[in-house]
């Protein structure tokens, strides 16, 4: 009898340790990512040879070598030439918050610290408000009419040198005069904006001259109160959403790589969707149980074992080698050796996708197919519907919760797939996106960030990687919660036709 | 009726586009396996001749040379060089001095002897800068100087821009002498003796001379003159040094060809004989070989000459009227035969480097102290040997995704026993999503905090987590215990709910062990795990482990497993169940007698496809692992898999190399692999379900 | 000046102290002057350890040419030759110099070879963590440390900390090797010229990224590996390496670097399709000459590569004369 309990007891052991280990990556992956957000105060360290740094205390590691140690951020990567210092625990006199001190978030150099005392805060405030808003409009001109205009420029001189059309001459001067009128007003906005400077005093009193173009936001992160650094860490999560990334990819935002993912996805889902439910259909409906149909219905129950690097290695060599090679000779000969498809780009990535998730599209609307009662179907022959009305009114319908779901599981996968798309297109910074405003506005054969990857890149292959943490384990996190989401849909989804299913007998 | 007939097109419409969609699911898996294989397959192939031209000289040909696309061909007759292409026609024309005796081309140069003197002169092919092949080739004299008393024949060894070192052989002594480019003797390298007649003489890639001799020695002559007689041979009738200078092939008398490398060992070379193939009866007599692989040609006395590749001893081709000599272009396309006559051989000779032995067997490298499995496909320069053995790779895979199955088999049949069996429904529905929510993780989350956060970890606690492992469970047990006997009267009230006693213990017993890590270690281990276990086996700990992959991929596999297992125990009929509890046995013996059995081939299944997922896995592997192409059982080093390799390689090689059609070959093993699993666990459960039924 | 007092004062960051050498570019070099027109998208294509050069680089050409498009895929140096050779980039930045095979292969395509920009200088450092205090290595040794051939002739093969001079925490222990994988440049350059052309030993952990180098020795106690300079962190020391056994060990620095003494010294390069006679697209051209000016190199300083002299940059902007 006792016997028997250890035994339950070990069972449920495990089962305990799979659903820790779950939540486990959650928390670790939070606890590592969200700090980052956080506003942390900023130490000035006076240490005994009477030297002072400013600097965010990133970590204490008790047991170096020579003694307790802490890692401070000091920034001012530009001077310093590191963002981090080691300073010995032992050497530290004293540390102290003043309030004065201040952290600025740049364009480029990371963080810097020091204090300003040239000008006052309000009077800075109001500058730096004035340049950001000329700033914006500079880059709304740069990536409004120039940017169309020098796209129109480059596509007349293709035309002019490749394939020698004359008469072109004249619209194409037109248009390099009107770009010239616009570079020039941008190039006094620009001037008149980057003239304004101040200074910063740094921990060891040297002054950094700074301008205020270059700085993305200031911060007295030892003069806010707990509502208010709450509030920028809140603000400071949706800018990581929605801004594009800076000093390669190790700072900003990850706006790119989501947009990038979401674009492959839709593409995969065109392919995938009507390609799995109509052989779903097919299987199911229509097919009647022989060698060929068990064949089919086997191979695509296997296929779904297939590792997806296979499915990586046919999207190169196939899609990317093989029909963007021969798009490229068909329709794009007078581009090349430049291959316009022959190279990868979102849609091969999206079609490598598509065949990789087909199973599971497939086997999803399978079930959601078996799930709708036989006597649906009866019934509306019996008001004399043929084959393909029962199938468009009553039967697709009906499986059609089934079908969403497996869409949703193939969105799911694609999502966090990585390994195929490496070969098929995936790039660590695409700065155009698959998709705007330029026509055709949807760009086939650009490549494009993914979440995924941009984890493996960040975390395994950016330059500054202390600093680059905060992103990986936040870009992470968003995959996380991405994956999940659509998960947990699908499976609400799955369970109530499961339930329908045992309900109507099945 | 027209009506009707309307909607019966439409119909049968409908009914062919979905027959079409079916069947074009079909046709995307055949096209698959197609492709791979079409992309695999040359690799197999030998060499063949695809095309031949015979140019007719007129004088008795001394030397030859062809450039490197192989498409101009340079001739020395007695007095003069004739520069023609492949049809031979004339192109230019350049004086010699009259009365030679040999003539060698050789990288850049033209080295020709007459009785008592040598000329060397710069020849060098060039093209005009439109046209893509060379055009044309310039002759520039160098220098002459007389031939040093007592040798018999010079030999350029190398050149650069400023300086060309010339070997020298006579009889019985040998000399290495360095020139500068206008005739001066810059440095007399090596000026030695040698016991027997020298046949040939070649420097080695370590500035050392080997010279074999007709009675069959192979003599080592080091940079300050010392000879070391190394090895005998039966009579040796030919000799030449493979590209890259680390390996040399020699005849013997009865035609057995072998190559010799050597491997440094405590400090001095040792040479072997990495490669034999075996004599075809006939007398060897020269060898050339190619500047841009291993392969070589083997010329015969009965005209006959075969082309063999080093490193796989293949036998890529056979030309049996040959007339003379045979040289091998640049590129390695072309073959040119030189004797009375010109012919000009075009040949395809792709993939010389690849045999079954050199993917699976073991093989002796250039280099090695022994034969061995290695996996190294590209090195800095052209002249490297690549090695594209995939046992490492096969064995990384297996040894991988056995360690993750040693971690997700216990805890996921345990898990989906519990849950299926033993939890309680309302738990049941909560915990199932949660599981297949793991299923979900993308594997690159998981591969990175395998590689950046759980490796560092692993070895900071490795200790503690090990003791955690083994008594967790067991103080999960006693408490389990402790609590039943005194909080609930009947045993039977916390059934199905154990978890929540479970949950506090688990993290408190463990977390304990955790923290007490380095105490443990200290007591337990004497000072440090990682160097107890280096002292106790030899094999030092790494930090990137098949530990920390095993768990970060077990992490993959669990949910497959859990999901199919419980599955399997949903199969199992319900009135069986309660036979057997009616029947007075316990739930527990219901469960291991009857549950067990009857999902038995279910939940072999499960883990089949577990293993299958294991074997694929990409990021996982490539992020947590060291990607270290070892064959070695210990669970503290790491390993390197075909998936991770395709991933890292495949985007870097050119389209239609050999290694390129290798990592097709990886896929395509993969593919069969994992497909093959699947249909046979597919067989499996299906009989399982006729059982049930 | 003060920083330089700063950092080599503190004495507490002995190991970021070759980050304190005040490298900067050389003066002669002429600022950017933008041209107009210029507009297009550019692809590059091939070295990782250029990839972030490339990113800022192109972030910095961007803000002169708002119309140009950028894409940058890195994963390693063999990727640009086959890259140019399909046309599918009009840079390949590479970290080493183009192996005959590959020019052999371009040439066959376009009938003349690429032309090589020498844009960078990286120095290849082995790195250690920053509390090991081993100082410096001879070359053998490291060919006796990372090779399973050495055809360096060192005496024996070394697989323990105290086989090269340490004791204390290090006797006995085993060394853990990391390195690149072999796709990357790196990988190549190191095998010429640290192992002598020889083959690495099995065990030497093949990150994907130079950063994982340094990210794995830095976790790593008894660690080493070799990566691009520009890689270092703050918890990994480089350390001094002496060209044979019994020379003088040679800090990698910037004056060390151009007069060659530093044995693992490169140059990193661009390649492009220029046909002889003919000009490259203006934008191609732009760029190289964005790379080359003032501008360009200090983004060099930037990424932790040291910059060309300013005789060198002209060189290598006539190239595309």
């Amino acid at each position: 009898m006792k016997l028997e309990k250890t035994y339950t007891y070990l069972l449920a052991f495990s089962m305990l340790c799979i659903i820790l280990m779950v939540l486990g990556i959650f928390t670790i992956v939070a606890m590592n990512g969200l700090p980052y957000f956080w506003l942390k105060n900023v130490a000035k360290v006076e240490m005994t040879d009477g030297k002072v740094y400013y600097g965010e205390i990133a970590g204490v590691n008790p047991k170096a070598e020579n003694g307790s140690e802490t890692k401070l951020k000091v920034g001012n990567r530009k001077i310093y030439g590191q963002d981090f210092l080691r300073i010995k625990d032992s050497e530290i006199k004293s540390v102290s918050y003043p309030k004065e001190i201040i952290m600025l978030e740049r364009d480029e150099w990371g963080n810097a610290y020091g204090i300003i005392s040239d000008i006052g805060g309000k009077e800075f405030d109001n500058i730096h408000s004035s340049v950001m808003e000329d700033k914006k409009e500079i880059m709304s001109l740069e990536k409004g009419r120039l940017l169309s205009i020098n796209e129109e420029i480059s596509k007349l001189n293709h035309r002019i040198t490749k394939k020698s059309e004359t008469g072109l001459e004249e619209k194409l001067e037109k248009l390099k005069t009107e770009s010239a009128v616009i570079e020039t007003d941008l190039n006094s906005k620009r001037e008149q904006a980057l003239i304004k400077t101040f200074s910063l005093v740094l921990a060891d009193g040297q002054i950094d001259e700074l301008k205020y173009y270059d700085i993305v936001k200031k911060y007295q992160p030892n003069d806010v109160s707990l509502a208010g650094k709450i509030w920028i860490s809140v603000k400071g999560f949706f800018e990581f959403i929605f801004a594009d990334p800076r000093e390669s990819n190790t700072e900003g935002g990850i706006f790119p790589a989501i947009f990038g993912t979401v674009i492959l996805v839709i593409l995969m889902s065109i392919f995938v969707f009507p390609l799995g439910v109509i052989a779903a259909v097919f299987l199911s409906e229509y097919a009647k149980e022989g060698f060929l149909v068990k064949l089919i219905r086997n191979t695509i129950y296997n296929l779904a074992g297939v590792p997806s690097i296979v499915y990586g290695v046919f999207g190169l060599g196939f899609f990317v080698y093989a029909m963007g090679g021969s798009i490229d000779r068909i329709f794009f000969s007078d581009y090349l050796p430049s291959p316009t498809f022959g190279t990868g780009g979102i849609i091969w990535g999206a079609l490598t996708l598509a065949v990789l998730t087909l199973p599971v599209v497939i086997v999803a609307s399978l079930e959601g197919l078996k799930s709708v009662p036989h006597m649906y179907r009866e019934g509306s022959y019996s008001l004399g519907s043929t084959k393909w009305e029962v199938i468009k009114d009553v039967v697709i319908p009906n499986a059609m919760p089934g079908m969403l779901t497996g869409l949703i599981l193939a969105i799911s996968r694609a999502a966090g797939e990585v390994a195929p798309l490496m070969m098929t297109g995936v790039v660590k910074s695409a700065v155009a996106l698959p998709f705007d405003s330029s026509f055709p506005f949807i760009h086939l054969d650009r490549k494009f960030m993914h979440l995924g990857f941009h984890i493996y890149d960040v975390g395994f292959q950016s330059p500054n990687i202390e600093a680059a943490r905060g992103v990986v384990f936040n870009t992470t996190l968003i995959l996380l919660i991405i994956v999940f989401a659509l998960n947990l849909t699908a499976i609400l989804i799955r369970n109530r036709i499961r339930n329908k299913l045992s309900r109507s007998g099945v | 009726m027209m009506r009707s007939a309307k909607k019966e097109l439409i119909n049968k419409t409908a009914r062919a586009l979905f027959a079409a969609g079916g069947v074009s699911v079909l046709i995307v898996i055949i096209l698959i396996l197609i492709f791979l294989f079409k992309e695999t397959i040359p690799v197999f192939s030998g060499a063949e001749i695809t095309g031949k031209n015979s140019i007719s000289v007129s004088s008795k040909i001394i030397g030859a040379s062809i450039s490197e696309r192989g498409n101009l061909i340079s001739y020395v007759f007695q007095g003069g060089l004739s520069l023609v292409d492949r049809n031979g026609a004339n192109i230019n024309r350049f004086d010699l001095p009259e009365k030679i005796l040999s003539a060698e081309f050789k990288k850049n140069t033209l080295l020709v002897a007459d009785a008592d003197k040598i000329y060397l002169y710069d020849y060098r092919y060039v093209s005009d800068g439109s046209a893509s092949l060379d055009s044309n080739a310039e002759l520039i004299s160098l220098f002459q100087c007389p031939m040093p008393k007592g040798m018999k024949t010079a030999v350029v060894s190398s050149k650069d821009d400023t300086s060309v070192d010339i070997i020298y052989y006579g009889d019985k002594r040998i000399q290495l002498i360095k020139y500068s480019l206008g005739g001066n003797i810059e440095q007399v390298k090596i000026d030695t003796e040698i016991l027997s007649v020298i046949k040939s003489a070649e420097v080695y890639f370590d500035g050392s001379l080997i010279a074999v001799s007709e009675d069959g020695r192979i003599y080592v002559i080091d940079e300050s003159g010392n000879v070391s007689d190394v090895l005998k041979e039966d009579g040796i009738s030919a000799f030449g040094m493979l590209t890259g200078k680390r390996g040399f092939v020699v005849a013997d008398l009865s035609g057995n060809i072998s190559v010799f490398s050597s491997s440094n060992r405590e400090g001095s070379s040792s040479f072997h004989k990495i490669h034999k193939i075996e004599s075809s009866g006939k007398k060897v007599t020269s060898i050339f070989l190619s500047d841009k692989d291993r392969t070589f040609a083997v010329i015969y006395e009965d005209g006959s000459m075969r082309l063999y590749y080093s490193t796989t001893e293949k036998l890529l081709l056979e030309i049996n009227d040959i007339n003379g000599n045979m040289l091998i272009s640049g590129n390695g396309k072309n073959l040119l035969s030189y004797g009375s006559k010109l012919h000009l051989y075009d040949i395809k000779n792709n993939h010389p480097d690849i045999s079954f032995k050199a993917l699976f067997g073991k093989i002796w490298y250039e280099g090695y102290s022994e034969p061995a499995y290695v996996w190294q496909s590209t090195g800095g320069a052209d002249d490297f040997e690549p090695k594209y053995s995939l046992m490492p790779l096969i064995f990384g895979t297996v040894k991988g995704s056995l360690f993750a199955l040693l971690f997700a088999v216990p805890l996921a049949l345990c898990g989906a026993l519990f849950m299926n069996q033993f939890m309680h429904p309302d738990l049941q529905r909560l915990i199932k999503p949660a599981v297949e929510i793991m299923a979900g993780l993308p594997s690159v989350i998981i591969g990175f905090l395998g590689g950046l956060w759980l490796a560092p970890v692993l070895e900071q606690y490795l200790p503690g987590i090990l003791l955690g492992l083994v008594i967790t469970p067991v103080a999960v047990i006693f408490a389990g215990h402790l609590v039943e006997k005194f909080f609930t009267r009947s045993g039977g009230e916390i059934y199905g709910k154990e978890i929540f006693i479970i949950l506090p213990v688990i993290v408190l017993v463990f977390g304990t062990s955790i923290m007490f890590s380095n105490e443990i270690s200290t007591v337990v281990f004497n000072g440090d795990f990682k160097d107890f276990f280096f002292t106790k086996t030899g094999t030092p700990y790494d930090q990137r482990n098949a530990i920390v992959v095993g768990f970060a991929m077990g992490f993959a596999v669990i949910p497959v497993i859990f999901s199919l297992a419980e599955d399997a125990l949903s199969f199992v009929p319900r009135e069986i169940i309660a036979g057997s509890l009616a029947l007075g046995l316990s739930r527990w013996q219901t469960v291991s007698g009857v549950v067990l059995k009857a999902a038995k081939s279910g939940i072999v299944s499960a883990v089949m496809i577990g293993f299958g997922r294991a074997v694929g896995e990409t990021m996982i592997v490539l992020m947590a692992t060291g990607n270290t192409p070892l064959m070695s059982l210990s669970p503290f080093n790491g390993f390197r898999t075909l998936s991770a390799n395709i991933a890292v390689e495949l985007p870097e090689t050119a389209v239609g190399s050999s290694p390129y059609r290798i990592l097709f070959l990886s896929a395509l093993i993969l593919f069969i692999f994992t497909f093959a699993i699947n249909i046979l666990t597919g067989f499996i459960r299906g009989n399982m379900r006729k059982e049930s039924k | 000046m003060k920083k330089v007092l700063l950092l080599a004062l503190s004495g507490l960051v002995l190991s970021t102290g070759l980050f304190s050498q005040n490298v900067s570019v050389d003066g002669a070099i002429p600022s950017y002057s933008k041209k107009s027109g210029i507009s297009g998208s550019l692809n590059s294509i091939g070295s990782d350890s250029l990839i972030n050069l490339m990113a800022f680089w192109s972030e910095g050409f961007k803000k002169s040419y708002p119309g140009v498009k950028f894409q940058i895929e890195g994963k390693g140096s063999s990727t640009a030759p086959p890259a140019l050779i399909e046309g599918s980039a009009q840079f390949g930045p590479m970290s080493r110099k183009m192996k005959s095979s590959e020019i052999e292969a371009f040439v066959k395509k376009y009938g003349y070879k690429p032309t090589e920009i020498v844009v960078a200088i990286d120095t290849l450092a082995v790195f250690v963590s920053k509390d090991n205090p081993l100082k410096s290595l001879s070359l053998p040794q490291i060919d006796a440390i990372f090779s399973k051939t050495r055809n360096s002739k060192y005496a024996k093969e070394i697989t323990l900390w105290n086989q090269i001079g340490l004791s204390g925490a290090y006797s006995n222990k085993p060394i853990s090797l990391y390195g690149r994988n072999s796709a990357s440049g790196t990988y190549g350059y190191f095998k010429e010229h640290a192992l002598y052309k020889g083959d690495f030993k099995n065990t030497v952990k093949e990150q994907p990224g130079s950063a994982s180098v340094v990210q794995g020795v830095e976790k790593d106690k008894f660690a080493i590996g070799y990566s691009g300079f520009g890689y270092k962190t703050s918890g990994v020391k480089a350390i001094a390496i002496a060209p044979t056994e019994g020379a003088a060990a040679v800090e990698a620095t910037y004056a060390n670097a151009l007069s060659g003494k530093y044995p693992l010294s490169r140059h990193l390069y661009i390649y492009v399709n220029k046909a002889p006679g003919k000009a490259v697209d203006p934008a191609v051209k732009e760029f190289i000459a964005y790379i080359l000016s003032k501008e360009g190199q200090e983004i060099v300083v930037k990424d932790g590569y040291f910059p060309l002299t300013a005789n060198m940059a002209k060189q290598q902007l006539d190239k595309l004369k």
